[in-house]
């Protein structure tokens, strides 16, 4: 119940949800690390457990992710299949993107390029 | 009158060879060496100077990305093992279009990195070398090494 308090304008990570019409989406801003995955796995869980359609994941405006980043999105990917969630990321940038390829990750994942993109599918 | 000071418990690191011929962990000389308290908030810093010194270093923009999500993850690694109130020391030297990275902190009894996770397995894909620096039995470190070009 505490998350909520702690996503302060201060905080390196902005998280924002917005649902309609059975879709979720989680707009992030700011910097994936170690420090602010918890909260941001609690908002990721707190969606999927809703059961939403499509869950998109808007990543533009993400500077940095690291490895416990990726370990959550991998995670939330295997949660949404088991809950029957089509998870959307929204990524079109370095920060996102690299980390991504880097890791071998990209392949797993559906990219889109803009929030609408992946609202439509 | 004075006393013998118990300081030597944080001094013999220093005195302590670690077995790679170079003296002990802590004091480990490179042209740039940053310091903070091991607290997982500074690690923010700890990388973006880590990126800085490879743009600087004409490394191209996946390069530069890789090194600063490895720092991270070597500081992630480290700061959750370094003993109360302990330093985390990340001291970077550039040449031949390279950087080594060297980060540490100090420990206490038994620490131990693993290397059977996930940030492990990314940390060793994003460099070009990466070991761990366990012989000194108060530091305990990683050696990262990225070139300037990705292969």
């Amino acid at each position: 119940m505490a998350t909520d308090d702690d996503l302060t304008a201060e905080d390196p990570l902005g998280v924002d949800v917005q649902r309609s019409n059975g879709a979720s989406v989680i707009r992030l801003a700011g910097e994936i690390d170690m420090l602010t995955t918890p909260a941001l796995r609690a908002k990721v869980n707190e969606e999927l457990q809703g059961k939403p359609t499509v869950l998109v994941l808007d990543m533009l405006s993400v500077e940095f992710l690291g490895s416990s980043g990726l370990a959550l999105l991998v995670e939330a990917l295997d949660e949404s299949r088991n809950r029957d969630v089509a998870l959307r990321l929204v990524a079109n940038s370095r920060p996102v993107s690299r980390p991504l390829q880097a890791t071998g990750l990209t392949d797993l994942f559906s990219l889109y390029p803009s929030v609408e993109a992946a609202l439509a599918g | 009158m004075q006393t013998p000071e118990p300081q030597q418990r944080d001094r013999s690191s220093t005195a302590t060879d670690p077995g790679d011929g170079s003296g002990g962990l802590a004091e480990t000389p490179t042209p740039v060496e940053v310091r903070v308290h091991a607290d997982p908030a500074l690690i923010p810093s700890v990388r973006a100077v880590a990126a800085d010194l490879a743009a600087r270093a004409d490394f191209d923009l996946d390069a530069v990305s890789d090194l600063r999500m490895a720092v991270d993850e070597a500081c992630s690694a480290l700061v959750p093992l370094a003993r109360e109130g302990g330093q985390l020391r990340c001291g970077f030297a550039m040449a031949d279009g390279r950087i080594d990275v060297i980060c540490r902190v100090p420990v206490a009894g038994e620490a131990a990195l693993r290397q059977d996770t996930f940030g492990w397995r990314v940390l060793t894909t994003l460099t070009d070398d990466a070991q761990v620096l366990d012989a000194d039995p108060d530091w305990l470190g990683i050696h990262l090494r990225k070139q300037r070009l990705n292969p």
